[in-house]
C-alpha cells in the first residue's frame, strides 16, 4: 500500500508543479481515477459507494461532507501509525468530523504553492488570530497558516478561548521589522475591530480573512467587515480564503471577486436533488474534486451553496438555502426576535 | 351557537375547502394537514376543552413554526372555548395560511388576529412559542415578567415497530407522510428487530400513498440532506426508493433523531431492551414514541407521548404537550 501510495503521491506534487508552468504532465482524469482506484481498493465506504470503477473523473463518488462525522472516511483509520488528524471545529452541531493524512506532504505542497501564486510577496512573518498549532495540532487552518511562516516557527498565535488576543496580536505587529501577513477568521477579525484602538499594520502587509459566522452570531455584511479592516488596520491588501477541513485545497480571491481554486481542484455547482452538474454561472450546492485528497476521498458534496464561473472561479452564496428549518423549529430571525444575550 | 357549535362548524369548514394554501406542501399534503389537525376536533373533546376550569386568560399569542403550519390550530381551539381572544403570529416564508384559517374563523364567529408583525404579543398574558431552542429562550426572556410562556423546542419522533406488517406499515405511512415528514411528531427513526420486513411493507405502503400524496417543493438543504442521508446509506446500509420516499436502512448506531423530508430511516434493534439503551440518552428531545408493543413501559423514560401506529400525528386536544398539559395554555389555575 505504501508502495502505491507514494508513487501517487508523486504523480500528484508532479502535477501541481506542472499545472503551475501551464503544462500538466498527464491528463486530470488519468491521475483522478488512478488515486480513485486505490481508494476504491483500500476504503470499503468508497467501494460501497462507487461498485463500478469510473470510465471518467466526472463519475466520481461524491462523499457528503457530514459522512466525516459519522465514518472513517478514507484509506487512513484511527489506528494508522503517525497519522494526522484534522478536525472541524463542530461549532453548529457540536459533532466534528475527522479528516486523515498519513502525512501531510501533499497538503503542504499545494497550500503553499497556491497561496504563494495568489498573493504574491505574501508576507514571512505571520501573525494570527488562530489558536496555536502546538496545542491544537488538529486545525488544518493554524497548520496552513504555520507553512507561511519563514523561517519556519516565526508565527505568533492569539487566539485565547476563541477570542482574539488583541494585545497580544497588536504588540507583535506594532513591533515586527517590516510587513506582518495577518490571517484571521471573520468572526476573529470582526472581534478584533470591536477594540477601542488598534495599532496600523506595517506598510506592505496582507490580511487574509476566512470562514463564515456559522453557529456563532448574526452574519455580518462582508463588505462592511473589510472596509472598516482597511480603516482601523490602515491595511491596503485584504485576500478572502476558502478552506474546509475535509479538503486538501483551497481558494483564495480578493473580497467582492470571485475565488480561485488551484488547478489540482475542481470546483462544481450541482443541483442538489440529483447531484447532476449546473451549467456555469447557475447557482447550486458546492462539489470539490481534489487530487490533494489523495489519502481520504477525491470528491465532496458540502451544504454550500456558490456560482462557478466558466473560468472555473467560484462565487461564494453561503450555507444552501433552507438550512435552518429543521422539525417543528424555526430559527430566531424567522420568528423575528432576537437570541439569548 | 356555542362556542363548540362554533369550532365544529370550523373544522368542516377547513375540511371541506379543497384548497388549503400551504407553502412547502402540494395540494394533496396540504389537504391531508389540514384534515389530521382537525380529526380531535370531536363534539366529546371539544366539551371537556370548554369544562375546563380556571379563569380565561384575556388576551393570547402563538407563535407558529414554518415547517408545520397546522401546529397553532390546536391552541387556538382552547382559547376559542375559553372566550379567549387569540393572536397567530406566522412566519412571513408562511403567509397565506394564517389568513386563509382566519377567513373561515371569521365567517363562524371565532376572533382570530392573524399578524406576521414582531409586535404580536404585546399585550398577550399567554403565549405559546413552537420554535428552536434559541427562540424559546428569546421569548421567555422578552415576554417572561408580564406572560405567561409556554415554548416547545426542538423535538423529534420515533417508532418502535415490533412486528411489521402491512396494516401497521399502512398505519405508520400516515405518520410518516404527514407534513412530508418534517413534523416533530413523523417518526424519524424506525427501530425494529426485522428491519428487513420493515423496509419491504413500508415500500409497499408508501409507494401506493405517495403516488396520490406527492411531495412539496424541498429547500435545497433538504434537498442535498436527502441525498448525503441515502448516500450514508448506500456506504454502510441499504436503500430502497417508495415513490418520492427514501428508506434508508442504517446500523443503530448510525441512526440520527433527525427527521429529512420523505426519507425514512429504518434501523436494527433486537428487542424492547436495546430500544430503551438506545432512546434512553436522547430521551429528553423525544416528542412521541410510536409502537405497537403493548408492554411499552410507559413510565421508563421521560417520553411524554406513546401512540398506536397511525395515530402520531393526530394527538389528542387534553393532553401533555411535550411534558406540559395543554390546559396550561388555555386556563389561569384557580
Amino acid at each position: 500500500m505504501t508502495d502505491t501510495r507514494d508513487r501517487l503521491v508523486a504523480r500528484v506534487l508532479a502535477w501541481m508543479d506542472g499545472a503551475l508552468r501551464g503544462v500538466p504532465p498527464e491528463p486530470f482524469d488519468d491521475v483522478a481515477r488512478a488515486i480513485h482506484t486505490w481508494q476504491r481498493a483500500h476504503d470499503p465506504l468508497i467501494a460501497r459507494l462507487a461498485p463500478e470503477p469510473p470510465t471518467s473523473w466526472h463519475d466520481l463518488p461524491a462523499i457528503p461532507v457530514d459522512a466525516f462525522k459519522q465514518l472513517a472516511v478514507g484509506t487512513v483509520t484511527p489506528d494508522t501509525p503517525g497519522h494526522v488528524a484534522f478536525r472541524t471545529s463542530g461549532t453548529t452541531a457540536g459533532v466534528q468530523g475527522v479528516h486523515r493524512l498519513r502525512d501531510t506532504r501533499v497538503y503542504d505542497h499545494g497550500a503553499q504553492a497556491w497561496a504563494r501564486r495568489c498573493v504574491p510577496d505574501l508576507p514571512h512573518d505571520v501573525v494570527a488570530l488562530l489558536p496555536d498549532p502546538a496545542a491544537s495540532p488538529d486545525s488544518s487552518l493554524a497548520h496552513m497558516v504555520a507553512g507561511f511562516a519563514q523561517p519556519p516557527g516565526r508565527a505568533s498565535w492569539h487566539l485565547v478561548d476563541g477570542r482574539p488576543d488583541v494585545a497580544g496580536a497588536t504588540a507583535r505587529w506594532a513591533s515586527a521589522p517590516g510587513p506582518v501577513f495577518l490571517a484571521a477568521t471573520a468572526f476573529a477579525l470582526a472581534d478584533l475591530l470591536d477594540a477601542p484602538t488598534l495599532p496600523p499594520l506595517p506598510p506592505g502587509s496582507v490580511l487574509m480573512v476566512t470562514g463564515g459566522f456559522k453557529g456563532r452570531r448574526a452574519e455580518v455584511d462582508g463588505d462592511t467587515l473589510y472596509a472598516a479592516a482597511r480603516a482601523r488596520l490602515g491595511v491596503r491588501r485584504v485576500v478572502v480564503e476558502y478552506g474546509m477541513t475535509e479538503l486538501s485545497s483551497q481558494l483564495w480571491g480578493v473580497p467582492g471577486e470571485a475565488l480561485l481554486p488551484p488547478p489540482w481542484l475542481v470546483v462544481q455547482a450541482v443541483d442538489p436533488a440529483t447531484g447532476a452538474p449546473r451549467a456555469p454561472g447557475e447557482a447550486g450546492q458546492l462539489r470539490f474534486t481534489d487530487l490533494a485528497n489523495v489519502d481520504s476521498t477525491l470528491r465532496i458534496d458540502t451544504l454550500d451553496q456558490g456560482i462557478v464561473h466558466g473560468d472555473g472561479s467560484v462565487t461564494l452564496l453561503g450555507r444552501l438555502p433552507g438550512a435552518d428549518a429543521r422539525g417543528c423549529s424555526l430559527p430566531v430571525e424567522d420568528a423575528g426576535f432576537q437570541g439569548p444575550p | 351557537m356555542t362556542p363548540v357549535d362554533r369550532v365544529e362548524a370550523l373544522a368542516r369548514a377547513l375540511r371541506a375547502d379543497p384548497a388549503p394554501p400551504i407553502d412547502g406542501l402540494s395540494a394533496a399534503g396540504a389537504r391531508a394537514a389540514v384534515h389530521a389537525a382537525v380529526a380531535t376536533w370531536t363534539r366529546d373533546a371539544l366539551d371537556a376543552v370548554a369544562r375546563l376550569p380556571g379563569q380565561p386568560f384575556r388576551h393570547a399569542a402563538v407563535i407558529a413554526p414554518r415547517t408545520v403550519a397546522t401546529a397553532p390550530l390546536e391552541w387556538l381551539v382552547g382559547w376559542w372555548l375559553a372566550d379567549t381572544a387569540p393572536r397567530w403570529k406566522h412566519p412571513a416564508s408562511q403567509p397565506r395560511f394564517a389568513p386563509w384559517v382566519s377567513a373561515h374563523a371569521t365567517r363562524v364567529g371565532l376572533p382570530l388576529e392573524v399578524t406576521p408583525a414582531r409586535d404580536a404579543l404585546a399585550d398577550a398574558e399567554v403565549v405559546v412559542v413552537m420554535g428552536g431552542d434559541d427562540t424559546v429562550a428569546a421569548v421567555r426572556r422578552d415576554h417572561g415578567a408580564h406572560a405567561v410562556v409556554l415554548g416547545f423546542g426542538h423535538k423529534a419522533s420515533v417508532g418502535w415497530w415490533t412486528a411489521p406488517d402491512a396494516a401497521s406499515a399502512d398505519a405508520l405511512a400516515h405518520d410518516l407522510l404527514l407534513h412530508d415528514g418534517r413534523g416533530c411528531m413523523t417518526p424519524a427513526v424506525l427501530l425494529t428487530p426485522d428491519p428487513d420486513a420493515a423496509a419491504r411493507h413500508l415500500h409497499a405502503a408508501l409507494t401506493s400513498r405517495a403516488a396520490a400524496w406527492p411531495a412539496g417543493p424541498l429547500t435545497d438543504a433538504d434537498a442535498a440532506r436527502r441525498r448525503a442521508r441515502a448516500d450514508l446509506g448506500r456506504m454502510i446500509g441499504h436503500v430502497r426508493r417508495a415513490g418520492d420516499v427514501a428508506l434508508v436502512s442504517l446500523p443503530l448506531s448510525h441512526a440520527r433523531l433527525a427527521a429529512l423530508p420523505r426519507l425514512v430511516t429504518i434501523a436494527g434493534c433486537d428487542d424492547r431492551t436495546a430500544a430503551l439503551a438506545w432512546l434512553a440518552p436522547q430521551a429528553s428531545v423525544v416528542s412521541t414514541l410510536v409502537t405497537d408493543d403493548r408492554g411499552w413501559p410507559h413510565d421508563a423514560l421521560p417520553v411524554t407521548r406513546v401512540c398506536a401506529p397511525g395515530l402520531a400525528q393526530r394527538p389528542p386536544l387534553l393532553r401533555a404537550h411535550d411534558g406540559v398539559p395543554t390546559p396550561a395554555a388555555w386556563r389561569r389555575p384557580g
